[in-house]
């Protein structure tokens, strides 16, 4: 397995954690202690972070020694409502029109989508109930 | 789909739009920007071509930008890429506003017509009209076409309309907060 995919979930988790920190940050060194990391194995990770813009590192003073604060630069923007619409894929979707043989008011793939992202959030909220 | 909540919104718009090989490529060009075909093999383990492929599809979409230069070694010219981060943002507006389209529209329809069907999944549904003129048997099956309840299906197309919109209100917020971070 290449090195890169390794480390994705890792670095998933501690944009998550800068993310949930707010515009205030949160210490690198508070960072690594709550992921178990070694300072090395966390240095990369928010190497990597900064490299993709999604975080920057500011240097503070924090009792009596250097080190860095962890801030976000940009927030993911969700996609989940509209990530498995079978539109975006369709190979007949420059064909699809409102009155054409191709259309969403007789799309069968739209009806199947619609109806099981619904079933799920029923079943969800009735989990949230009980 | 892979749960990609704290990720790039660019790796999302890629597995919106691929397999979890899109997924790769994009987190290659992150990782690695102006990275060439070569270097983006490399570093995701998939074969050259495949590689190819994504990136062109990628490219159409207008998701990144392919920069021409020349290999100090072999002397050849290669495509170095990166993302194009404002039509990321706008590929998934558009993205949006084309299903909330086709979502409406389909309400609409919904709404305003009483339908006949034979219950199988991949068959479609016909209106009264049309079903007279199949004689109330489906062309695709040959199973008797029955009225349909489509109450539950017009519950769920509402749901979904107002899902989209909300997350769309929620990101639009959250470019806000960005806006305010950074500056």
């Amino acid at each position: 397995m290449p090195r890169e995919s390794k480390e994705d979930d890792l670095i998933s988790l501690v944009y998550k954690l800068v993310i949930e920190s707010g515009d205030k940050g949160i210490l690198q060194s508070e960072l690594w202690k709550k992921l178990n990391l070694t300072s090395r194995d966390g240095s990369r990770i928010a190497t990597r972070l900064e490299k993709r813009k999604l975080i920057k590192r500011e240097r503070v003073l924090e009792d009596g020694r250097w080190t860095y604060r962890i801030k976000p630069l940009l927030i993911p923007l969700s996609v989940e409502s509209i990530a498995d619409a079978p539109c975006i894929t369709c190979p007949l979707f420059s064909k699809c029109y409102d009155e054409g043989e191709i259309s969403p008011r007789t799309c069968t793939k739209i009806e199947r989508w619609v109806m099981s992202e619904y079933q799920q959030h029923l079943v969800s909220v009735r989990k949230n109930e009980t | 789909m892979v749960k990609l909540e704290y990720e790039d919104t660019f790796v999302k718009v890629a597995a919106m739009i691929g397999d979890e090989d899109y997924i790769k490529v994009a987190r290659a060009i992150l990782n690695n920007p102006d990275a060439t075909d070569e270097e983006i093999a490399s570093a995701t383990g998939l074969k050259i071509n495949k590689v190819r492929k994504v990136l062109y599809d990628l490219y159409e979409r207008g998701l990144i930008a392919g920069i021409r230069d020349k290999d100090p070694k072999k002397g050849w010219f290669v495509y170095r890429w990166r993302i194009q981060r404002d039509q990321v943002d706008v590929f998934l507006k558009r993205t949006r506003e084309i299903i909330l389209k086709k979502l409406r529209s389909r309400l609409e329809y919904e709404k305003t017509h009483t339908f006949y069907w034979c219950g199988t999944p991949t068959c479609k549904k016909y209106t009264f009209e049309q079903a007279i003129e199949y004689f109330f048997i489906c062309p695709e099956c040959g199973n008797p076409l029955k009225q349909e309840d489509n109450s539950e299906f017009i519950k769920a197309l509402e749901w979904k309309i107002d899902q989209i919109i909300e997350e769309d209100k929620k990101n639009e917020e959250k470019n806000k907060a960005v806006q305010e971070l950074t500056s």
